[in-house]
C-alpha cells in the first residue's frame, strides 16, 4: 500500500518529461558501431562458449528497434581492432570467471601468499587465468596467456605433480598456444617467438599419472629458458615474487572442496557462509526442478542465482548450486490477517540511520491491537511487521526490534510489555530475543544497535518488582543486567535504554528509590563500567557513542524553577551543552514523548519544546493547571546545530491547517539531514507522520490519518 | 575455426541492452551529438579492455561501467576546459519521445529537449546524477557507488537538480513572447 506524496508535484513534472523521451544514437552511428564489432568477432574454436560470457552479457529489457541502414559514416577506432579487443577481453574474462565447482580448481594463493592470476613471466608474457580439470588419473590444465611483447625465445613449460616433495609425474614441453585473435587456421600451437603482443592465446596440457602412482599433493608449473634451464622470474603488479612456480592444484583444496557441503541435502540444508543461500552439491541424476521441490524453494530464483537459463542448461556433477532459502512464515497473529491499518495515533517512532526507513507503532482504533510497520521514506513502500509495539531500527533499516503482541490477552489493556522480537526485513524472518537470564518475565522498549547485533530493553521480573535494563548479544544470547552504580536489583527503577551503533554503550534513566530523582547512567560493554553522567531522563546516545542527548531536570541559573531542558553531554569530556527549554513541568507517568534525538556524531540534535523560542530568557514558567502536566497546548520541533550553537524550527508541515498543532517524537537520521516526527492538529483528531528533509528544505507527509 | 553463433548472440544481447543507455547517459552530459558518439565508442573500448579488472564482489557491473563512463566524460570536460554551456538544440543528439501517437511522441521529444538544454545550470554532481538516473536508469544505490556518496545524498541532490530544472523551464516559458 503506497501513499502518494502530495508535496512532490513540482518535481514530478520534470521527472515525467525526462522519462518521456531519451537520446538516441543515429542509425548510421549505431549501424557502424555494431557492424564494426560484429566483423571483429573472430571465428572461435569448436568448443562451447565460456559460460563467463553469460555473466558479462546480461540481457536487459529489449532496446528499441533500429532500422538497418547502409553505413554512410566510416568510423576508425584505433590501431587495434576495437571489436577484437572487445571480444578477446570478453572471452578471456569468460575463462577467468568460469569455475565449475566439484572439479578441482586452482587455489587462489600459493602458500607464500602469491595470487595466481595476472602473473607476469620476466615481463614478457602474462598468465591471465587457468583451469584444472582432474580425473582419476590425469590433470588437464587450460591456460590463457597475454604476451606483453614478442618473447625472445621459444620457452619451455614444465608441469609437475609432486607428493611429499617428490615429483611423481611431469610434463616438459614447448610452451605453445592457439592465437585467439588471429583468424588464420594455422595460428595454432604457436611457440612463444610467434606470440604477438596483446594477442591472447590459449594452451592445453594434460598430465597423466601412472596406474601405480599415488594422488599428488600439489601440481605446479613454471616456464624456463631452453638454453640455461632457468625458470623465468615472476612478477605481480610490479612486484617481484619470491617464487618461480605457479601452484595450480593441491590435494588439500580438492579435499576441502569435496568435503564441503557433500553431506548437505533437503533434509539437512547447509547455509552458505554469507547466510544468503543453501548450498547443494549437484549429484548425478538430479534435476534442478526436483531440487526446488525437495527444498521447497523457488525454481526461478535458483535458476537466476546460478545464472542458468530457463531451459537447455547443463550442470556439471559436483557443481555447488545456490538454493534460495524460502521466506519463513510469519508468526500467527490474532485475527490471522496482517493488514496495515493506520489509525489515529502513534506511540513509537524509529528511523534507520540512513533515513530511508521509518518504523512506527500505530493503533488502528481504541481497543485494537497496535501494529508495527515499516515505511520507505522515498518510495512510500509499506511493510507490515507484526501486531506489536515499540519498534527500533538498525542503521540500515534491515532489523526491527519490537515487542510482539502476546497470544491472548486484552488489546485495550495491553501495556506493551512482552517478548522482544527482531524482524529481518531482507529475509522476512522473525527471531525471538531470549531473555538470557533467570527471572525475567517480560520486556519493554527494546532498542537495537546499528549493526543489529545487540538489543537493550527494560526487563520486568517474573515475580514483579522494579524494572531493570538488560543488553543482549543476539549472537551469543548472553544478557547482561545493568544497574545504577553500587546498587542492587530492586533498589532502582530503570527505563528508556538507548544503545550506540556498535552496541558498546548503553544509556538509560535510573531512579534510586532512596535518593529520588532521575539520573542518566552510561554502561560501557568494553570497559564493563557503569557511571552516572547527569540528572535527567529519556536519554538517547548518538550512534558513535560520543554524545548523549537527554532531558535535563536540574536547575539552570536564571531560568526559574520547573523547566525541563534539552541537553547534550559529551561523553569523553563530560561537557554539557544546553539546547533549550522543552517543558514547563515534570513529565507525568503517562508521558510518552521521548527525548532529543542526536545525529550519528552528535553534531545535530532534534528536540521538541512547548515554547516557540526555547531560548527566550524572558519567559517564566506559568503555573500549571491541575497539578502535573504542561500548561502549554502545543509543541514545536527544533534542530540544534553544534557547529553554530544555534537552533532552528523544523516544523510545522506546510500542508497542515493554520490553527496550529503539536510536533513530537522526533528522530534524526545519522547524517542529521532528515528528521521524522509526529504532528497532531490542534482541536482536530487528525495525526500525521512527516519527514523533513533539512537539506532540501522540504517536508513530506508519510501518512496522514483522516 | 568456425564462428560461434552463441557467443555472437550473447554479444548482440549485451550491445542492444547496454550501449543505447550508455549513449543516453553521455548525451545528457555533453549535449553534442558528435562528442557523444566519440565518447560512447571510447567508453565501450575502455570498459571491455579492462573487463578483467572488474571485481563482482565490489559492486555491480553497471556501477563499474558507468564509473568508467563518468571518468571519460570528466576527461572530456577537462579537455574542453569547461563544461558545455547551454546547449544548442541543433547540436543535441536525436531525441525520441515515448508514447503512442506521433503527436505525443513529438511533444515529449520537444519538452525533453527544452529541459535538457538547461542542464548547464546544474552543478557537475547534479548533472551526473540526473544523467545516471534518467539517462542510464541507474538505481540510487549504484549512483551512490559510482559517485562515492551516500544514497541519501543522491536523493537530496536529485531533488535539488529537478527543482532547478523546473525553475529554469518555467522562467523560460514566462519570458517567451506572447
Amino acid at each position: 500500500m503506497n501513499q502518494p506524496n502530495p508535496n512532490h508535484k513540482p518535481q514530478d513534472e520534470v521527472e515525467n518529461i525526462l522519462r518521456g523521451a531519451r537520446f538516441q544514437m543515429s542509425e548510421a552511428f549505431d549501424a557502424s558501431l555494431r557492424q564494426q564489432l560484429r566483423e571483429a568477432i573472430p571465428a572461435a574454436p569448436a568448443r562451447k562458449a565460456p559460460s563467463g560470457l553469460r555473466r558479462l552479457f546480461i540481457p536487459r529489457s529489449a532496446a528499441p528497434e533500429h532500422e538497418e541502414m547502409p553505413m554512410n559514416r566510416s568510423w576508425i577506432i584505433g590501431a587495434f581492432s576495437f571489436g577484437v579487443v572487445v571480444l578477446m577481453a570478453a572471452l578471456f574474462v569468460g575463462l577467468v570467471l568460469m569455475r565449475p565447482s566439484g572439479t578441482a580448481v586452482g587455489p587462489t594463493e600459493e602458500p607464500d601468499g602469491m595470487e595466481l592470476l595476472h602473473i607476469q613471466f620476466d615481463q614478457q608474457f602474462e598468465l591471465n587465468g587457468y583451469e584444472v580439470r582432474q580425473t582419476e588419473r590425469s590433470f588437464s590444465v587450460e591456460m590463457t596467456w597475454r604476451p606483453l611483447a614478442t618473447p625472445a625465445k621459444d620457452y619451455l613449460i614444465y608441469i609437475h605433480a609432486a607428493r611429499d616433495g617428490e615429483v611423481i609425474a611431469q610434463i616438459d614441453a614447448p610452451l605453445v598456444g592457439d592465437d585467439l585473435v588471429s583468424s588464420l587456421s594455422t595460428d595454432v600451437n604457436l611457440p612463444t617467438t610467434r606470440w604477438q603482443p596483446n594477442h591472447l592465446l590459449r594452451s592445453w596440457y594434460t598430465l597423466t599419472l601412472g596406474a601405480d602412482q599415488p594422488v599428488p599433493d600439489v601440481v605446479y608449473m613454471s616456464v624456463y629458458d631452453p638454453d640455461t634451464g632457468e625458470e623465468l622470474h615472476l612478477w605481480k603488479d610490479g612486484i617481484s615474487l619470491s617464487t618461480v612456480r605457479v601452484q595450480l592444484w593441491s590435494s588439500d583444496d580438492a579435499q576441502a572442496a569435496e568435503l564441503d557441503y557433500a553431506e548437505c541435502g533437503p533434509e539437512n540444508p547447509c547455509l552458505s557462509p554469507d547466510g544468503k543461500y543453501w548450498l547443494h552439491r549437484f549429484a548425478e541424476g538430479e534435476t534442478v526442478e526436483a531440487l526446488a521441490e525437495a527444498y521447497q524453494a523457488d525454481l526461478a530464483c535458483i535458476l537466476r542465482e546460478n545464472d542458468l537459463p530457463a531451459e537447455g542448461y547443463q550442470i556439471l556433477v559436483g557443481t555447488l548450486l545456490k538454493i534460495c532459502v524460502p521466506p519463513q512464515p510469519q508468526p500467527e497473529a490474532v485475527g490471522g490477517e496482517n493488514p496495515i491499518v493506520l489509525g489515529n495515533g502513534w506511540n513509537s517512532l524509529a528511523m534507520s540511520g540512513d533515513g530511508m526507513w521509518v518504523a512506527a507503532e500505530t493503533r488502528p482504533a481504541p481497543g485494537e491491537w497496535p501494529t508495527v510497520y515499516l515505511q520507505h521514506t522515498v518510495t512510500g513502500e509499506m511493510v507490515f511487521v507484526a501486531y506489536g509495539a515499540s519498534p527500533s531500527l538498525s542503521e540500515d533499516g534491515r532489523y526491527v526490534a519490537f515487542i510482539i503482541q502476546p497470544q491472548g490477552g486484552d488489546a485495550a489493556s495491553w501495556n506493551r510489555t512482552g517478548v522482544v522480537n527482531v524482524y529481518d526485513r531482507v529475509e522476512g524472518t522473525y527471531s525471538e530475543v531470549a531473555f538470557g537470564g533467570g527471572g525475567i518475565g517480560s520486556a519493554a522498549t527494546p532498542v537495537i544497535s546499528g549493526d543489529g547485533r545487540y538489543v537493550a530493553y527494560v526487563g520486568y521480573g517474573s515475580e514483579g518488582g522494579a524494572p531493570q535494563v538488560y543488553v543482549v548479544d543476539r549472537e551469543t544470547a548472553v544478557a547482561t543486567g545493568l544497574l545504577y552504580p553500587d546498587s542492587q536489583p530492586g533498589e532502582t527503577y530503570n527505563s528508556n535504554p538507548s544503545i550506540s551503533a556498535d552496541g558498546r554503550y548503553v544509556v538509560f534513566a535510573s531512579n534510586v528509590f532512596s535518593n529520588p530523582g532521575s539520573r542518566i547512567v552510561l554502561y560501557d560493554q568494553v570497559e564493563q563500567t557503569t557511571w552516572v553522567i547527569g540528572e535527567g531522563f529519556f536519554p538517547r546516545i548518538s550512534a558513535d557513542g560520543s554524545t548523549v542527548a537527554y532531558l535535563y531536570s536540574g536547575a539552570i541559573a536564571g531560568q526559574g524553577e520547573g523547566w525541563i531542558n534539552a541537553a547534550a553531554l559529551d561523553v569523553a569530556t563530560g561537557e554539557v551543552r544546553w539546547l533549550g527549554r522543552t517543558l514547563d513541568a515534570q513529565p507525568d507517568g503517562l508521558w510518552t514523548d521521548p527525548g532529543p534525538s542526536p545525529s550519528a556524531d552528535g553534531s545535530r540534535i532534534a528536540f521538541w519544546s512547548v515554547l516557540e523560542n526555547p531560548r527566550d530568557p524572558e519567559i517564566t514558567p506559568p503555573t500549571p493547571s491541575g497539578g502535573l502536566g504542561s500548561a502549554y497546548a502545543e509543541q514545536y520541533l527544533f534542530i540544534y546545530d553544534a557547529a553554530t550553537g544555534e537552533i532552528e524550527r523544523a516544523d510545522p508541515p506546510e500542508d497542515r491547517p493554520s490553527t496550529g498543532g503539536s510536533s513530537g517524537s522526533p528522530v534524526l537520521s545519522a547524517e542529521g539531514s532528515r528528521v521524522v516526527y509526529l504532528w497532531s492538529d490542534r482541536n482536530l483528531p487528525a495525526f500525521g507522520l512527516y519527514l523533513r528533509d533539512l537539506e532540501a528544505d522540504q517536508t513530506y507527509p508519510l501518512y496522514i490519518s483522516q | 575455426m568456425v564462428h560461434d553463433s552463441h557467443t555472437l548472440a550473447l554479444f548482440e544481447d549485451w550491445y542492444a541492452a547496454e550501449v543505447p543507455r550508455l549513449f543516453n547517459y553521455v548525451a545528457y552530459l555533453v549535449r553534442d551529438r558528435a562528442a557523444a558518439e566519440d565518447l560512447t565508442a571510447a567508453i565501450c573500448e575502455r570498459a571491455l579492455v579492462r573487463l578483467h579488472q572488474y571485481d563482482a564482489g565490489r559492486g555491480s557491473l553497471e556501477a563499474w561501467m558507468f564509473a568508467i563512463a563518468r571518468n571519460a566524460v570528466r576527461n572530456h570536460w577537462r579537455d574542453l576546459q569547461s563544461r558545455p554551456a547551454e546547449a544548442s538544440l541543433e547540436a543535441l543528439p536525436e531525441v525520441r519521445g515515448r508514447g503512442g501517437s506521433p503527436e505525443e511522441i513529438a511533444e515529449r521529444a520537444e519538452a525533453f529537449r527544452a529541459v535538457v538544454a538547461h542542464m548547464s545550470r546544474l552543478s557537475e554532481q547534479e548533472q551526473e546524477i540526473v544523467a545516471l538516473r534518467f539517462g542510464a536508469d541507474v538505481s540510487n544505490v549504484d549512483i551512490a557507488r559510482v559517485l562515492g556518496i551516500t544514497p541519501t545524498s543522491v536523493g537530496v541532490t536529485l531533488h535539488r537538480a529537478l527543482k532547478k530544472l523546473r525553475e529554469a523551464l518555467y522562467t523560460e516559458m514566462d519570458n517567451e513572447p506572447a
